[in-house]
């Protein structure tokens, strides 16, 4: 007696492996099965008996009040720790570069008015050219640029990229002069190292 | 940002949060870190416990200057 009543409490505290609902399971793995992190195979057999025990304990334990969430906000300063193991690794998957990105830019700068050229520099360059002194991140040539959506712009492109964006933007009869003059903001501008998102003048 | 990144992490505000202190070196407090990438301080702060409890991120010994 005393063994048959000792094993369900067990099994109920914990169980022996870590079970993972079949839900999740099938949900994280289609956006990976499309970056072909994870290929299909065949269907295996379904678990039975173990998900139904499991699936019914969740809504006994849902209809339990849930516990309070704690949001409170403190005041601490917070800075990554440079002796994580995977510090390097970390940083250069979160700070590649990606076309993708640099479309997105585009297609967001074409919104905000009659663009005629898009060169972004710097901070939107990959790795090799990060050291190169560049004197703009983002620079703009176009008409009738609506000032409001510049600024929700620049806003949403300094979130992104996770640091403060240098940029220039003028209009095409001062890019023409300065160009003409050889201007030096727009000479290091185009000979250091840059990339046309925009390029309706033909440079 | 790239849809890798922010598939691979499940958070558009993971990928941004962690964007924002690998370019900027210092330490910063919830709420600024909050503004700088449009995120609200709820989603900050959790993103930023979870941080801290594999190690990634610590806790500043000095405030920063408010």
């Amino acid at each position: 007696m005393a063994k048959k009543t000792k094993n369900p409490t067990k099994s109920k505290k914990k169980p022996i492996k870590k079970m993972v609902r079949k839900s999740t399971v099938s949900k994280k793995a289609v956006p990976l099965r499309k970056k072909k992190l994870v290929v299909k195979k065949k269907p295996i057999k379904k678990i039975k008996a173990v998900a139904k025990s499991k699936s019914r304990k969740k809504v006994v334990s849902r209809s339990n009040p849930k516990p309070k969430k704690r949001s409170v906000i403190n005041d601490y300063a917070y800075m990554l720790n440079l002796n994580f193991e995977l510090f390097a690794e970390l940083k250069n998957f979160i700070l590649k570069p990606s076309p993708e990105e640099l479309d997105r830019l585009s297609e967001k700068m074409s919104k905000i008015g009659r663009i005629k050229l898009g060169i972004v520099s710097g901070i939107f360059l990959s790795e090799k050219y990060q050291n190169e002194e560049t004197v703009t991140d983002l620079f703009i040539v176009g008409e009738d640029i609506d000032k409001r959506k510049l600024s929700a712009f620049i806003k949403s492109v300094e979130a992104e990229t996770g640091t403060e964006v240098r940029y220039a933007v003028m209009d095409k009869d001062e890019f023409d002069y300065r160009y003409g003059m050889f201007d030096r903001f727009i000479r290091v501008l185009l000979e250091g190292p840059h990339k046309k998102l925009i390029n309706k003048l033909a440079l | 940002m790239s849809k890798i990144q922010e598939e691979l992490l499940q958070s558009k505000g993971r990928v941004k949060l962690l964007k924002f202190l690998f370019r900027n070196g210092d330490s910063h407090t919830i709420k600024e870190m909050s503004q700088h990438i449009q995120e609200s301080t709820k989603t900050v702060n959790s993103e930023i416990q979870k941080l801290e409890k594999i190690g990634l991120v610590i806790k500043a010994k000095n405030h920063s200057n408010k």
